[in-house]
């Protein structure tokens, strides 16, 4: 913890209390009384043990100077009712003289210990108080997660310790109550300087808090403002460290918000630029196998045979429709961070399954697709286009990573009171560590699709978000690999038994 | 002794070996595929290509460890294909050792002209001259004279060594790096501006148009590239 110059608060007070003088004096009364029946019944010197009694009592119950006190009251009553001549302060017998003098020495020394040690166990019980709540605020510190539970804290902690209101001021200046001016300046200062500022003593000014430095920033310091009181030390080191922890704390949750901005913001960059890379990159090939083939064509012609001419505008037609289907696909993709114009409407299911698997079958006559579907399921109301346009990228997907003559399962039934559609593949499976990002945009995974535009899952991951659904992929699925993309809508109430 | 010039083609995309498979063909060459570093690197030491066309971005090994690699056997003549966000890339596999690079998408004719210019350059290391051209210039490295048309120009000591320098790489780029190391020492690596302040004066010397320069061309971010003679 930071070391801090010891607190100037006011020096502690310990002249009693007129009710501790009273009682004190109550208790000597007391004594006297008790003096006065036994005085025929004892010695004379036994008298003065009865007040020495008194003199220890007022002492352990009052401390050191009601002690002292009491031990002149005691002095001056022996003298007056119980000395010869009595009703007197006059002494005449020389051994009343010494008897009374060493009474004086006896009653002084049993008041002055007694009464420190009355003061030092007080003193240990206030520490103890003070320890306590200290470690009760050092352990909700502990828990707090942000900078206004750690600033309540320690209002809390400053209110049972001392007493008193106090008060956190940040460069606002505002608080509740409203502070005096003279409490606003003080304030400023301490925000300002980082110094603290002891209110003054009642009467001389308008202060009455005193305050210290929470946190010390150049842009958004903080102050504490203690209630004016006349705190022990040990109060004061108190008030001070629980100050200073609370300080530390929020410092900590400052630097700790800054490092995750900065973790954020990192993260921010490096998407953008995969993003930026992915773009280049995928709208970069197919323009340089366009290019290169066009330039060949003009330049080399004459030395091209036939079929390598014709290779050579098949590869333009290709890239061609590549660079048409990845800027649909980024077109798609803007439209779905924009925000969707959905067209809702009852739809039975299994069209949307048939319609996204004709597509497909359109695209790649060769792939072998099996369709289960369940029997008896309920309408959906969805947008229907969407849907099979979320359902047909899972199964370009599935189709680009699996090898060629394996087979896809598009599959439809009922699962925990969902609809769910899902596409199996034989390829490679996803490592689980690129699970919870391949729905992500621009992350082809190691074993994805080489030729795919890194949208078509987080294509597909907006769909079904912007429809109410949810979606997932399981893999591997066999020893070899696999995996199982699907995406789940809930059914409506009522028809999903 | 082969008959025909072997390029070994290290890319990832199937469809540039598709089309460079062709072009290369039909320009005369004889040509090896190869889509990733390992199979690259494996076919090179097989096949001792004569030059090496390299894209950056491999699945399995980077672009600069494979560069790094080849240069440890052999001054194969090397040409990097890069895509625009791969600036620093670029640079840095020129300054392990890469020849020259082409930027994705390119015309065919600029890779032809790439190739070209390395496998000349290649040969011409045997046999070192001390006549150059640039251009109009004719250069004697000996004799520290340039003429353009019988006048001779008069350069400083270093105007001249950064002119041989370029002139001797003539069609190739020459990154910054590069040429500050090679004039000024490694001590200067870094003192780019101060290039370029010798590069505007030996345009003002040399060139015809100092401001739109024909014989001495920057490669933005990169270096400089004299011009080839064909």
């Amino acid at each position: 913890m930071m070391l801090m110059s010891e607190p100037a608060l006011p020096a502690p007070s310990r002249i009693p209390g007129a009710r501790a003088l009273v009682a004190s004096m109550l208790i000597v009364l007391l004594a006297g009384l008790a003096a006065a029946v036994l005085r025929p019944l004892t010695p004379p010197g036994s008298i003065a043990l009865v007040f020495l009694v008194a003199v220890l009592f007022s002492a352990v119950l009052y401390g050191l100077w009601t002690g002292i006190a009491a031990s002149g009251l005691a002095f001056l009553a022996l003298n007056f009712f119980f000395v010869e001549p009595v009703l007197t302060f006059r002494v005449a017998l020389a051994e009343d003289f010494l008897s009374l003098s060493v009474f004086v020495l006896v009653a002084g020394l049993t008041g002055t210990l007694a009464g420190r040690l009355r003061e030092q166990a007080t003193a240990a019980e206030e520490r103890a108080r003070l320890l306590e709540h200290l470690s009760q605020l050092s352990s909700t510190l502990g828990a707090v997660a942000s900078e206004d539970k750690a600033r309540q804290a320690l209002l809390h902690c400053l209110h049972v310790l001392t007493g008193r209101p106090a008060l956190v001021v940040d460069h606002n200046l505002s608080a509740d109550p409203p502070m005096s001016p003279d409490d606003l300046q003080a304030a400023d200062r301490v925000l300002r300087h980082g110094t603290p500022q002891v209110a003054a003593a009642s009467g001389w000014s308008d202060g009455r808090y005193s305050f210290y430095p929470l946190v010390i920033d150049p842009d958004v310091p903080l102050v504490a403002g203690v209630f004016r009181s006349g705190p022990s030390p040990d109060l004061g080191r108190a008030v001070m460290s629980a100050i200073e922890q609370t300080g530390a704390v929020i410092h900590r949750l400052r630097l700790g918000r800054i490092a995750g901005e900065a973790r954020m913001q990192a993260e921010r960059e490096s998407i953008r630029s995969a993003l930026l890379s992915s773009l280049s990159h995928d709208l970069k090939t197919p323009l340089a196998t366009i290019l290169g083939s066009v330039t060949t064509l003009r330049e080399l012609a004459s030395a091209l045979p036939e079929a390598a001419r014709n290779d050579l505008l098949a590869a333009i037609e290709e890239d061609a429709r590549r660079l048409n289907a990845y800027v649909g696909d980024l077109l798609h993709m803007t439209r779905l961070q924009a925000g969707l114009d959905l067209r809702l409407d009852w739809v039975d299911p299994p069209d949307i399954l048939d319609a996204a698997v004709a597509r497909i079958r359109r695209a790649y006559p060769g792939r072998i697709i099996i369709t289960p579907i369940e029997p008896d399921l309920p309408l959906l109301c969805t947008d229907a286009s969407l849907l099979e346009q979320a359902l047909f990228n899972c199964i370009d997907n599935a189709n680009g990573i699996a090898p060629a003559g394996t087979t896809i399962t598009v599959a439809l039934r009922r699962e925990h009171g969902t609809l769910q559609f899902s596409v199996e593949d034989e390829g490679p499976g996803v490592p689980a560590d690129d699970q919870h990002r391949i729905f992500e945009p621009f992350q082809r995974g190691e074993t994805g699709a080489p030729n795919g535009t890194g949208l078509g899952l987080a294509i597909t991951k907006g769909i079904v978000q912007a429809l109410g659904g949810s979606l997932g992929v399981e893999s591997p699925l066999t020893p070899k690999g696999g995996a199982r993309f699907w995406l789940a809508f809930p059914l409506p109430e009522g028809r999903s038994a | 002794m082969k008959s025909r010039i072997v390029i070994l083609i290290i890319d990832d995309e199937p469809q540039i070996h598709r089309f460079l498979k062709h072009s290369l063909a039909a320009a005369g060459y004889h040509l090896l595929h190869a889509e990733t570093a390992a199979v690259g690197l494996a076919a090179f030491s097989a096949h001792k290509p004569d030059i090496i066309v390299l894209d950056l971005g491999l699945p399995d090994l980077d672009g600069k460890a494979v560069i790094g690699q080849i240069r440890q056997t052999s001054q194969t003549p090397i040409i990097v294909l890069s895509a625009r966000d791969q600036e620093t890339e670029k640079i840095a596999a020129l300054d392990l050792g890469a020849d020259d690079f082409v930027a994705k998408p390119f015309g065919i004719g600029e890779l032809l002209a790439r190739i070209r210019v390395c496998l000349r350059a290649n040969r011409a290391i045997a046999a070192q001259t001390h006549k150059l051209t640039l251009g109009d210039l004719t250069i004697d490295d000996e004799a520290h004279r340039v003429e353009r048309a019988g006048n001779a120009i008069r350069l400083t000591p270093k105007e001249f060594d950064l002119l041989v320098l370029l002139a001797r790489n003539a069609g190739k780029v020459l990154t910054h790096r590069h040429i500050l190391q090679s004039l000024w020492g490694p001590a200067h690596v870094e003192d780019t501006p101060y290039l370029r302040v010798f590069i505007g004066q030996l345009r003002q010397k040399i060139e015809a148009e100092p401001t739109s320069p024909r014989l001495i061309l920057t490669e933005p971010g990169v270096g400089y590239r004299a011009v080839a003679g064909e």
